[in-house]
């Protein structure tokens, strides 16, 4: 689901700009804090350089009598004071002695209160000027900072609150723009699949909101229109051609048929005319074929379709082909492991094993063995006919579904090359799998997979 | 089926607007010695129909003025039960089962071959003149148990499979007939689609055999190009 709502640019664009606003928040508060911080430094700077400066120009006596002032006028407890002699003995003030790491140069500074916190008890940050005076001693004015560190904090609470409430409203603002897409993305995906699986008549869903994944989709929309219509028109003229030649041909069959039955039954034209006969009943065998293809395939309802067993309809089959299957001395084997009913027009379901049966029954030598078999999955039924006959190369197990395709080694066998393309067909009708793979026997297997491929909808 | 019967077989009312097709079945038919009428509109047809004086009856699905689906329906309404072959080009098993269901005695898709319309248009007749089903059927010596589904001949039991029993049945019901493949499919199995050439010639060669090994004389026919007969033309 994220993978996914991070394909969408919606949703990307979304985060990247939260996310930037939030350092531009931070940026922001970091600037506000640093020049709230050196402008709060300055002042104090310029307070313990005045305190200094009038220490340093009192008389000693002034001087004790100024520091105790001081003292006792700061109630918050924030300055600090302290005269030490030249050996470092406190004279006065409220500072025991010189706080470490306090460069005495007439500057201010900042003064780690590590390792003089018995000198500073309430301060985190403290700034300290060291002063020679004009007898030698050392005079220390420091001021507590602790104003600044509330600020800094503050600041940076703010600033991680800010970003994170930022950074979530992007995200929720985010997902909320991109599962509409994302949802179309899916639907897309679903009628794609179909139109890959030979559905030409499904087209891409638009949407509401996303307009550059709607123009796209009707850019392909209108290439899916053509194609349907140039693919319409191959089969509508290969079926007209089919349909228009049917009548003419069986005519011309009826009139060799009429010429036969007057000749005399000695006429030496009867063979040719019976030769004559049987090749024009093969050529509408396959018109028949042809018609019955397209006739299959432009039957979109699903009215005959109905909760079927399919056993009797395997052990029927099995019936009508033992003789067939016989003849070629070839053992037709039928084994039930499972008595699923599935959705089909079971006359149609017939017509499809019945064609698998008899393509098995045309490619296995003498000797073989076919498999008819039924069995129960999660899914629901599968169907499956082996053949110990020479089986079909992975590349060309496609290529068989095609009308009048016939493999290279399936030439000199008689048939249309139309039995599988009907199967294909009855199985696309219902939307079943129909899947072509290698038998146990390194023959073919053929196998019906008897539930829906796709989820209606 | 030979060419020598000039006793009429029956009158045949030929509903059909196409003139090519309508020619093609009244030359058949007439080849057939068959008394043939025809009606290129419905109601003239219905009208024709209405009289009842025919055996049998080939309505087109599609008229101009009147569906075939209503001409049976109001043909089956006057309670006349002239059997009915409806010719159609919709082949889906769906309209052949609104026509059956219309009151429509057997159907036959567009384009057809002739022959194949002929031998259903004589079954249809047959069956009409047929008496109740008996529970014996016999022809030429072999007899049908329809009760216990076994076949002998003479006292020999044929020792048939279900599916051969009903083959024979149905062959020896329409006996003297040429029966078309499509015809035995429908009939035996039930299905109404091409069987292919070989499927039934299969089926009727272990018929034939058995046949064969009782002893019973060649009964069963090729009818060259068509199908199968059962006995002798009559």
């Amino acid at each position: 689901m994220l993978a996914e709502l991070w394909r969408i640019t919606s949703f990307r664009l979304t985060v990247l700009y939260g996310g930037l606003f939030a350092l531009a928040v931070v940026g922001l508060l970091g600037l506000i804090y640093w020049q709230t911080a050196r402008y709060q430094n300055q002042q104090v700077d310029q307070i313990l350089r005045s305190q200094a400066h009038v220490f340093s120009t009192a008389t000693p006596g002034q001087l004790d009598q100024n520091i105790a002032y001081e003292i006792a006028r700061d109630v918050r407890h924030i300055s600090y004071f302290g005269v030490y002699a030249p050996d470092g003995r406190a004279l006065v003030g409220n500072l025991a002695r010189v706080p470490r790491g306090l460069t005495v140069n007439g500057k201010p500074q900042a003064l780690q209160t590590e390792g003089s916190a018995d000198l500073f008890p309430q301060a985190l940050e403290v700034r300290a000027l060291g002063q020679k005076l004009d007898n030698g001693n050392v005079l220390v004015v420091a001021r507590d900072v602790a104003l600044l560190e509330q600020i800094r904090q503050s600041l940076l609470r703010g600033c991680f609150l800010i970003a994170g409430v930022i950074l979530l409203l992007g995200v929720l603002g985010g997902v909320f723009y991109s599962l509409p897409a994302v949802r179309h993305i899916r639907e897309i995906d679903r009628a794609a699949k179909r139109i890959a699986d030979g559905d030409y008549s499904q087209r891409l869903p638009l949407g509401r909101r996303n307009r550059e994944l709607d123009a796209l989709a009707q850019i392909v929309n209108a290439m899916l229109d053509e194609t349907e219509r140039l693919m319409g028109e191959v089969k509508t003229a290969s079926d007209n051609i089919a349909h228009d030649l049917r009548t003419p041909l069986t005519r011309l069959r009826a009139s060799i048929y009429r010429t036969v039955q007057s000749l005399e039954d000695a006429s030496p034209h009867h063979v040719a005319l019976n030769h004559a006969l049987t090749q024009t009943d093969l050529l509408l065998t396959r018109f028949r074929a042809l018609s019955r293809i397209s006739e299959i395939e432009s039957k979109r309802r699903r009215a005959g379709v109905s909760p079927t067993p399919l056993e009797p309809i395997l052990r029927k089959l099995v019936g009508l082909y033992e003789p067939l299957a016989a003849q070629g001395d070839v053992r037709l084997l039928l084994d039930i492991e499972a008595t699923p009913t599935a959705a089909c027009d079971g006359e149609l379901l017939f017509e499809a094993v019945g064609n698998l049966i008899d393509n098995a029954i045309k490619f296995t030598p003498p000797g073989g063995t076919i498999g008819v078999s039924l069995c129960s999955v999660e899914q629901g039924a599968v169907i499956a006919v082996s053949d110990s006959g020479p089986g079909i190369a992975p590349d060309q197990r496609k290529s068989v579904l095609q009308r009048f395709y016939r493999a290279d080694e399936a030439r000199n066998v008689p048939g249309s090359g139309l039995g599988l393309s009907l199967v294909d067909a009855i199985a696309r009708l219902h939307d079943f799998g129909f899947v072509i793979d290698e038998s146990a026997e390194g023959g073919t297997r053929a196998r019906l997979l008897c539930w829906r491929k796709h989820i209606p909808g | 089926m030979t060419a020598t019967t000039t006793t009429v077989q029956g009158r045949i009312l030929v509903i059909e607007d196409d003139d090519s097709t309508a020619n093609e079945i009244v030359a058949e038919l007439a080849a057939h010695a068959f008394e043939v009428d025809r009606a290129d509109n419905g109601s003239e047809g219905l009208e024709l129909a209405l009289r009842g004086d025919y055996d049998v009856i080939t309505l087109d699905r599609m008229l101009p003025d009147i569906d075939g689906l209503n001409v049976v329906g109001a043909l089956r309404a006057q309670r006349i039960h002239t059997p009915v072959l409806m010719i159609s080009a919709l082949s889906d098993v769906d309209e052949r089962v609104r026509g059956l269901r219309a009151g429509g005695d057997d159907y036959l898709t567009k384009p057809f071959a002739s022959d194949e319309m002929a031998a259903r248009v004589e079954v249809l007749l047959r069956r009409q003149t047929q008496s109740v089903e008996s529970t014996q059927l016999r022809v030429q010596g072999v007899t049908l148990d329809r009760v216990a589904h076994n076949a002998f001949y003479g006292d020999l039991d044929l020792g048939l499979k279900p599916t051969e029993y009903q083959l024979l049945e149905f062959l020896m019901r329409n006996s003297g007939q040429t029966l078309t493949r499509t015809m035995i499919f429908e009939a035996v199995w039930g299905y109404h689609f091409d069987p292919g050439t070989n499927l039934i010639e299969v089926h009727i060669a272990g018929l034939r055999k058995k046949l064969e090994q009782a002893g019973c004389p060649a009964l069963i026919h090729t009818v060259r190009g068509s199908g199968y007969q059962f006995g002798d033309a009559r």
